[in-house]
């Protein structure tokens, strides 16, 4: 695999693997007949627009929090893990769906940069519009935003964060995480900093941003050779001024949309034109997609799939309606990625991390599953104090699934005779596989579907979907 | 409509070629460090070290614990001034066989006190500002053994703790069921044959034969389980029960992972604590006996620890909140100095939220257990951590 330019087909591919949740036989189809650059243009239309993520929200100012009674303390926080959990599921769809389908993945790209988790339903929808308002937009915005939110604020200690009781934190993680990166700043760096962002608060009850004179340091302060009373403004707009900011981004949006191998070289030419355009991200994101580098075969199934992109991938394919919609966030847990619960503020790790004997075997029986009445139990394991847990067991025999009366067993339905309609007729195995496949099957795949006189064109699609090939985009 | 079984049904009737690709090896190969092994059990939640190994005498805890000290005539006495939680009779009866060793005040520095990220700094021995994305042990699993069974996780999802980069080991919780998993027709196939030329594709393939190997290993190895008395009829007392079965029926695993949840007792603590206590105690002194009978024991060393302690000062529900340092647990072979191994952190010298400060840093521990026990180099595991002198022999 190597620097060879791809055909139309597989350039549209592997844009719609990266730039959106995959591409359904019948779109591709359509897509084929224009041109790459119409097409491209099309993706950002669609993105154009943005609309928040709004669930119901009952709120409580801290004070009114501390002042219940531990029960309803208990109740309170219940709802909003219930707020979150909605926000979950509203999320997913939108990611399964093909309406403004590139803004929802920037934004579940900047939910693993700025990874955040919240207790609170309203901090965590607050947030998640930030990300999806700027997600096209001004990185220089999109940082400012974050570093305003209750979510992120409180997540990170800075409320904690007073004169002369500085925490660090906050300033260590936007240096180290969000903007230049690990090795481009020093201690005193982040002393300084965080003497800056004192007073950043914010107000629970309303999710607003609060600037607390009275905790703020309004000392001089030196940072990186500038001496002057700097608030957490200045700050972020320094490490804005360094063109390292807009190299780790790059490098970064480079290792999530085009290859885990990054080309340094590509990485410098995308930096420069972002650091030149002043941090535009619609403007590196349309430079990147319609290039000459990434319309190579290296990149192709280059990428694993995330477990929020192979369940929205095949929730796209076959518009599946989950009966309980928790059970969205129960098949996110036992593959290991829920939305809102990054592992850590250094988000997901991606690529093989999300690959061991356990997730694989259920990623391979994952389209079964969902597509297939699937038997799937789990169990919650009680080990998450969260309360999000649900670790999942396969029911490798097909046996009867065990029904415990709480709902546990999984129930979907799909539009599967509406995906097999829209497929071109007596389609062979290799045309399936080329569908649906990121690269060529393997032989033992080959050799393994089903020949295309016996059984139905459905259980052949779920054999090219149960692949090791279809993890990868 | 089709069903899921039909489905693999079909895919059976592929004709089968067996063919082994070139990079599946023989497993269960000898390894270096004879065949000791290690067995970390996991206290999940923050399991409230004050009132498991027991200051009973000490000012500051009676007045900090109102409701819920416990008094010189509810502990286990092992020293003057120290006992263990009521509920630990399994345990005390292995310290008094010398058969436990104590680690008292047992953290990092600068302690996170969220329960995810405190059990990320333990899983991965990062510090408490670094993000690694790989554990401790599946490190050593990349970089000491062959296969992804050598270390082996008994329960329904692999811990960050047992995932190296390129190699990850396995979990389990029931060996006739990942066995069969492995073997449905239409994966068996593609895991004999499965080979690709797309460098991440062939990784997949490889992770696939790897698990398809070593469940036959497992499975082939595995003797029936004959009921032992003493475990609990809990998770616990099965998962233990796995665990020393698959050591006594000779697998060459190095290292075995099993949670155990709960610990995270911020109401109402008490009894609650003891009882989680209690079957903590008698499933370790099940399994203790257990290694024993089989002659096992010498060659077995386990941890116990949780990702931290609670505060010293109860609150106002009668539970504990998240706190920083903790005891840790050594049994079984190889221990240098049972019993109290040190003293612990002083109740008068607490941090800013009114924490135990550590004396012991955990990656020390493992650095003492990677080098000493397990015959690996830390230095490549958890770098910059010290062996503790005394510990591990």
């Amino acid at each position: 695999m190597g620097t060879t330019a791809l055909d139309h087909r597989q350039r549209i591919k592997l844009l719609y693997g990266r730039a959106a949740m995959g591409i359904s036989p019948s779109q591709l189809a359509a897509l084929e007949q224009q041109p790459f650059s119409g097409i491209v243009e099309d993706l950002f239309a669609g993105s154009a627009e943005w609309k928040p993520l709004e669930t119901a929200q009952r709120v409580a100012t801290l004070k009114q929090y501390r002042a219940m009674s531990e029960k309803d303390q208990r109740a309170f926080r219940r709802e909003q893990r219930n707020n979150t959990a909605e926000l979950n599921v509203e999320w997913m769809q939108r990611l399964s769906g093909n309406a403004g389908i590139l803004r929802e993945k920037m934004t579940l790209f900047w939910h693993g940069h700025f990874a955040c988790r919240s207790k609170w339903g309203l901090s965590t929808q607050q947030l998640n519009n930030v990300l999806r308002q700027h997600a096209l937009g001004n990185f220089g915005a999109l940082l400012r935003g974050v570093s305003r939110s209750p979510a992120m604020l409180e997540f990170l200690d800075n409320h904690q964060n007073r004169r002369g009781a500085p925490n660090e934190n906050f300033a260590r993680e936007v240096m180290e995480l969000f903007t230049i990166g690990r090795g481009n700043y020093t201690e005193p760096d982040i002393r300084e900093g965080a003497r800056a962002f004192t007073g950043w608060s914010f107000k629970l009850e309303t999710g607003e941003f609060v600037f607390n004179e009275e905790q703020h340091d309004f000392g001089e302060k030196t940072f990186r050779g500038h001496t002057g009373r700097w608030d957490g403004d200045d700050i972020l707009g320094f490490l804005l001024d360094d063109e390292r900011t807009a190299a780790f981004i790059s490098r970064k949006i480079y290792r999530w949309f085009v290859q885990p191998e990054v080309d340094e070289a590509f990485v410098g030419i995308m930096a420069k034109r972002f650091f030149g355009s002043g941090y535009d991200i619609e403007d590196l994101m349309r430079f990147l997609f319609t290039s000459e580098h990434f319309a190579q075969e290296r990149n192709l199934g280059a990428r694993i799939k995330n477990p929020v992109e192979l369940l929205a991938g095949l929730d796209h394919l076959f518009n599946i309606v989950y009966e309980l919609p928790d059970q969205r966030i129960a098949l996110q847990r036992a593959l290991g990625q829920v939305l809102f619960f990054p592992p850590n503020v250094a988000g997901w790790a991606e690529g093989k991390a999300w690959i061991d004997s356990n997730s694989l075997q259920l990623r391979l029986r994952m389209p079964s599953v969902l597509l297939n009445n699937g038997a799937l139990e789990w169990e919650p394991d009680g080990s998450d104090p969260e309360g999000l847990d649900a670790a999942m067991m396969m029911d490798a025999q097909g046996d009867q699934p065990q029904r415990d009366g709480k709902g546990r067993v999984l129930r979907t339905a799909s539009d599967k005779e509406q995906f097999v309609f829209g497929l071109p007729k007596e389609m062979s195995n290799d045309g399936l596989c080329e569908a649906l496949l990121a690269i060529p099957p393997s032989q033992a795949l080959r050799s393994s579907i089903s020949p295309a006189g016996q059984g139905s064109v459905f259980d052949r699609v779920l054999q090219v979907l149960s692949s090791p090939e279809y993890q990868l985009c | 409509m089709t069903t899921r079984r039909r489905f693999l049904q079909q895919s059976a009737l592929v004709s089968t070629v067996w063919l082994l690709p070139s990079f599946l090896k023989a497993v269960g190969t000898t390894l270096p460090g004879g065949q000791r092994r290690l067995v970390v059990l996991q206290l999940s939640g923050g399991n409230d070290g004050l009132n498991t190994v027991v200051p009973f005498r000490h000012d500051v805890y009676t007045a900090s614990r109102r409701s819920l000290a416990l008094s010189k005539d509810r502990a286990l006495l092992l020293s003057d001034d120290i006992g263990l939680n009521p509920g630990l009779v399994g345990l005390r009866a292995l310290f008094d066989e010398s058969l436990v060793s104590i680690v008292q005040g047992v953290g990092y520095p600068d302690p996170d006190r969220s329960h995810f990220r405190s059990l990320d700094i333990w899983h991965t021995a990062s510090t408490s500002s670094e993000y690694l994305e790989t554990g401790w042990l599946g490190r050593y699993l990349e970089d000491h053994c062959t296969a992804p069974h050598h270390v082996l996780e008994v329960g329904p999802a692999l811990t960050l703790a047992n995932k190296g980069e390129r190699m990850k080991a396995i979990a389990l919780s029931d060996v006739g069921r990942f066995y069969r998993s492995t073997r449905e027709p239409f994966f068996a196939q593609l895991a004999e044959h499965g080979e690709h030329q797309h460098k991440t594709a062939a990784y997949l393939y490889k992770t696939m034969a790897e698990t398809y190997q070593s469940a036959a290993y497992v499975k082939e190895k595995l003797k029936p389980s004959e009921p032992i008395a003493g475990y609990a009829k809990d998770e616990l007392g099965k998962q233990l029960r796995t665990v020393a079965n698959f050591i006594k029926s000779g697998l060459d695993t190095r290292a075995y992972y099993v949670s155990f949840s709960g610990f995270d007792t911020h109401s109402n603590q008490l009894q609650r604590h003891e009882r989680l206590l209690r079957t903590l105690g008698d499933n370790l002194l099940a399994f203790i006996k257990d290694l024993k009978a089989a002659g096992e024991l010498d060659s077995t060393l386990v941890m116990v620890f949780s990702e931290f302690g609670r505060r010293v000062k109860q609150n106002a529900s009668n539970g504990t909140d998240h706190g920083a340092a903790g005891p840790l647990f050594l049994l079984g072979g190889g221990l240098k100095k049972p019993g109290l191994f040190n003293s612990m952190p002083a109740l008068g010298d607490l941090d800013a939220n009114g924490d135990l400060k550590f004396s012991v840093d955990f990656r020390n521990v493992y650095a003492t257990i990677l080098r000493n026990w397990m015959g690996a180099d830390p230095d490549r595991i958890v770098p910059g951590a010290v062996a503790v002198e005394g510990l591990i022999g």
